[in-house]
């Protein structure tokens, strides 16, 4: 069938659809969005009431009910803080976040660069091999570690963790900035080699600098992974001086009788604050460190 | 060019070059050894080097105190079956992959697409992407008390009835696994969202909109245009969340802290139990491989499905 | 760049200051948390004896204390003190060589007169004592005696049936009968193993050496009352996590405890001897043999901590003494058998007479006489069928423990 572009019902029909096509669609989403929005946030409304509560109140009042008052949080924050030595385990964890992170992303970094930059010998068996260590439960290190520490002395030590952090966060910045190093055109690097460059230098002031983007969005992806953990500093360094933040929090957590949802809530709180901050702070990169994975 | 040129040279030459060029190859690698050694010394010692231990291990009679250097050869295997906490945990490791890869994606799915051009679409993102950023041990602690028998689910629902409720989610064979999978969608479903944008951003405007002027139904344009080309990104997504279905251990660890079963609530548990509450270190590890074994072929045979998608699409 | 900078500085001022906060004291572990004040003053004595200072350190709750143990003898990274049990429990620590031998300090003890020959035998293991008393208890059923006398029941009961009858009061006056809980992991034993003591004390001994099946007669008939006891009722909500609330907040009118506990509800404002008193817990029928479950709690001193550092002997030794004893009891009310030491309360002496008195069958309790592989596994069970008390979750729960029961002695 022909179509007649002069018929008037013709183009009027394509302007309306046009219109509905421009039209921010669907005003009515607004209330099923806004409807599971607040479901979905109810767990948050209720932190931060039960953080301004105290134990009696919180076990008399509604558990979603406002505070009476604000104060309560101080004393939340000191028992939180003081039994659970939450300082101490904040430290331990920022440490073991930050070096670990770091050290691992700079070590796939340097691997990324051997493989993919320069004519590395059997490149492809190499990746394979560290690659290899994404691919095992978490729960096929456990018991190992935890001898091998033994015997090396690493057990319950900052040293022994910040290993196995390290070890752990190689795989996967590995496999992005392979691809992202590769993406790189091959001139930047043969011409500073033709200038006589160490191969480090080229490492360092060519290649690194063209992969800042990816390079913080691994750490912050890393750094997010070790502050959040608690299986390796569970088995492998419990001890106050050396333990994580998390197995600081599950100490807390349903253990003594005596300490109040109140409590924990508020440790709770206080362990998320980092990697939140970062998380809002730094949205852009996590948002783009997502999809580095898929590429 | 070259092989026009080297049909004119001579193959004195021509080794010579290759020669050399093997010699800067050599010296590159050497080099490369240099940079790729760390990586391979950390991952060899402390990733791989204990999984081939942990599968030795599994034949040994180590537990507690004793028994490293004993052969047990299939003995912890065979224990497997012999008592019944293993099926258990099995089982309920079954419903916690089939719901980890299920419900994330389908609510996962319906969110982006509810979201997808909406105003403030940048502010909701984030808001369900939050519970990502926290640990699951911190998400853990916050459920555990939501689900309590004076917690938010039972005074809400007794609120909102009139009627007294009380349900013990954590504490009920029936009811535990699927609190604590409901939480796991609660952390998971916001990610999956966010993943899922990415691939619908990617997929081109303009089939859609010649469908849409054919006059082709929402539902057939996600149904025939959509989805397909969604697919190797629900496949990345579904990866993900069957690997953390297998494996998930620090929401079940301290959601269900308080529930007597807790060991059989999954292989991670379980395994996590058996080598480190109980010492049956051995046993433990034969769990793990087992653990291992079942993750591996599964998210392969995915990662299979999912290249071959891809090429079918491109 | 500033921002890498950044990181880097943090990373290294974090790193040092974790570094340095890293140094050895002497710590005593434990699960007991609510002894916390007593265990502190008798290791704060001790400390000062041995020239030394000795921090308390608790991990609860007790399976996860058990785990953490576990992993620390393991990773040869043993406390100088920590809590334990005797029986099974203490003779699978000393099989490590852990555990120092006391001998010596015990020998001083018994001969001036701080503890008796028989109550080294509680700690000690083929004939040496591996563990300081800090806890002997009988274990007995208490009762808020506002509640008895509000139900109009005049004596404790002595038999099974008074016990029931008296239960059916307590029910008809607003109470629940029997506190009893399922929390820190160990406690869903105690009416478990009761029952079965109550039915038959061989039985009850002959499920911890593998002579006695756990879906036998006997554990079935201990399933039966328990099943019906909570079909009445008698039981308080399993899932509540302060273990001792219904019976302090008077939900609940008895509980099944040992003697210990009586420090904590004296703690939450129940004064003992007055509020609440003790009797007894009766067989299940007349013709079975009235028993009672004694345990005893070792402190255990670390053999490589003790070669380390000989002045530890002097704290051990304190740790035996009078005042080590009195202080604990002024404390928290635990009372660790010291000859020359005053019971540290009412309840507890009373429970002294009673015992003398009745003269029942002494026994280890359940969970230090079970094989340690596979205790947890079995109260799990136990725990399972508390949280669902129906014949089909008992039935379950009796084919799991007899599959674990029989799989570990085939195989031990």
């Amino acid at each position: 069938m022909a179509i007649d572009i002069t018929d008037q019902n013709f183009i009027n029909g394509l302007i309306e659809k046009e219109r509905r096509a421009q039209r921010p669609r669907g005003r009515w989403l607004v209330v099923p969005i806004v409807v599971l929005t607040i479901a979905y946030l109810t767990p948050f409304y209720y932190l931060f009431v039960t953080i301004f509560k105290t134990s009696e109140e919180y076990a008399k009042s509604g558990v979603l009910q406002l505070p009476t008052s604000l104060a309560p949080i101080v004393d939340n924050v000191v028992q939180a803080w003081t039994i659970a030595h939450l300082g101490q385990a904040g430290l331990n964890s920022l440490s073991y976040a930050v070096v670990g992170a770091a050290l691992s992303v700079a070590f796939a970094a340097a691997a990324a660069f051997g493989m993919t930059r320069l004519n590395l010998i059997g490149a492809n068996g190499w990746f394979m091999l560290i690659f290899t260590g994404t691919l095992f439960p978490f729960q096929m290190y456990l018991v190992p570690l935890l001898f091998g520490y033994q015997r090396l002395g690493l057990i319950n030590s900052w040293l022994g963790m910040l290993l196995v952090y390290v070890a752990i966060c190689i795989p996967f910045p590995l496999l992005v900035l392979r691809n992202s190093f590769s993406g790189i055109t091959r001139e930047v690097d043969e011409a500073a080699r033709i200038e006589g460059a160490s191969e480090w230098r080229v490492f360092i002031s060519m290649i690194v600098p063209n992969a800042t983007g990816p390079l913080i969005a691994l750490f912050l992806l890393q750094f997010t992974f070790i502050w959040n953990d608690l299986l390796f500093s569970s088995i492998l360094a419990n001890g106050i001086e050396v333990r994580s933040i998390m197995v600081a929090l599950q100490s807390l957590q349903g253990t003594y009788s005596t300490i109040g949802p109140n409590v924990v809530i508020t440790a709770t709180l206080i362990s998320s604050i980092p990697t939140v901050l970062l998380f809002i702070v730094l949205r852009k990169y996590f948002m783009a460190g997502l999809q580095l994975g898929n590429k | 060019m070259i092989k026009t040129a080297s049909a004119t040279l001579s193959p004195e030459i021509l080794k010579d070059a290759r020669r050399r060029e093997r010699r800067v190859a050599w010296r590159q690698t050497r080099i490369a050894w240099l940079f790729i050694a760390p990586a391979v010394f950390m991952v060899s010692a402390f990733l791989l080097a204990p999984v081939v231990f942990n599968v030795i291990l599994s034949f040994t009679k180590w537990q507690k105190f004793t028994g490293l250097d004993k052969f047990a050869g299939f003995a912890n295997y065979a224990r497997l079956f012999a008592v019944p906490y293993f099926s258990e945990a099995l089982s309920n490791t079954a419903v916690w992959v089939v719901g980890a890869m299920v419900l994330p994606l389908a609510f996962g799915l319906g969110l982006a697409l509810l979201l997808r051009n909406i105003p403030l679409q940048e502010t909701f993102k984030s808001l369900f992407f939050l519970p990502k950023v926290m640990a699951p041990t911190a998400v853990g602690a916050i459920w555990y008390y939501v689900y309590a028998p004076h917690g938010v689910i039972n005074s809400a629902v007794a609120g909102i009835t009139g009627q007294p409720f009380d349900v013990g989610w954590l504490y009920d064979a029936q009811t535990v696994t699927p609190s604590v999978i409901a939480t796991f969608v609660w952390q998971t479903v916001g990610i999956t969202m966010v993943l899922l944008l990415l691939g619908l951003a990617a997929i081109p405007r303009d089939p859609i909109e010649a469908a849409r002027v054919d006059g082709a139904s929402g539902w057939q344009i996600f149904r025939h245009i959509i989805w397909p080309l969604l697919l190797p990104t629900v496949l990345v997504v579904t990866i993900l969340n069957v690997a953390a279905g297998f494996t998930t251990f620090d929401l079940l660890w301290v959601m269900a802290g308080s529930y007597p079963g807790k060991r059989t609530l999954s292989l991670a548990v379980y395994m996590y139990y058996e080598s480190f509450s109980n010492g049956a270190w051995a046993y433990g590890s034969a769990v793990a491989v087992v653990l291992g074994a079942m993750v591996i072929a599964v998210t392969a045979a995915l990662a299979v499905l999912q290249s071959r998608v891809e090429k079918n699409i491109r | 760049m500033s921002l890498i900078k950044t990181i880097a500085a943090l990373g290294l001022l974090s790193a040092v200051s974790a570094g340095t906060a890293y140094a050895q004291d002497l710590t005593l572990y434990s699960d007991k948390t609510e002894w916390n004040p007593g265990i502190t003053a008798v290791m704060t004595a001790a400390g000062t004896e041995a020239g030394t200072t000795i921090k308390v350190q608790d991990v609860t709750p007790t399976d996860k204390y058990q785990a953490f143990m576990q992993t620390s003898i393991a990773g040869n990274n043993v406390p100088a003190f920590f809590t334990w049990w005797n029986g099974n429990q203490l003779s699978d620590l000393v099989a490590t060589g852990v555990a120092a031998d006391l001998t010596p300090y015990w020998d001083k003890a018994i001969a001036d007169g701080d503890f008796s020959a028989a109550q080294r035998d509680l700690v000690s293991v083929d004939g040496k004592p591996y563990g300081v008393l800090l806890n002997v208890a009988n274990w007995v059923v208490f009762y808020n005696t506002a509640a008895f006398e509000k139900a109009g029941i005049a004596a404790p009961p002595t038999t099974w049936e008074e016990l029931m009858a008296d239960a059916d009061k307590l029910k008809a006056a607003g109470y629940t009968p029997f506190n009893a809980p399922t929390s820190g992991g160990w406690m869903p034993f105690i009416w478990f193993s009761q029952l079965v003591l109550g039915t038959s004390p061989d039985a009850f001994v002959g499920l911890t050496d593998g002579s006695v099946a756990y879906d036998g007669p006997e554990v079935q008939n201990a399933f039966k009352v328990w099943g019906d006891m909570y079909a009445k009722g008698y039981f308080t909500d399993p899932r509540e996590q302060d273990d001792q609330k219904f019976f302090v907040d008077g939900t609940a009118a008895m509980y099944l405890i040992g003697d210990w506990h009586s420090g904590s509800f004296a703690a939450a404002g129940m004064k003992p001897g007055e509020d609440f008193k003790t009797f007894l817990m009766p067989a299940l029928t007349p013709d079975v043999q009235q028993a009672v479950i004694v345990e005893a709690s070792p402190i255990v001193v670390s053999a490589q901590a003790l070669a380390a550092n000989a002045d530890l002997g002097k704290a051990v030794q304190s740790m035996m003494g009078a005042d080590a004893s009195n202080a604990l009891g002024s404390a928290v009310q635990v009372y660790n058998g010291n000859l020359k030491a005053a019971a540290p309360n009412a309840t507890i002496e009373a429970n002294k007479e009673m015992v003398a008195a009745a003269k029942p069958r002494a026994l280890v309790r359940w969970w230090e006489a079970v094989p340690s592989q596979i205790q947890g596994d079995l109260v799990a069970a136990m725990g399972s069928f508390m949280l669902d008390p129906t014949p089909e979750t008992a039935a379950k729960s009796m084919s799991t423990m007899q599959a674990i029961n029989a799989d570990y002695w085939a195989n031990k």
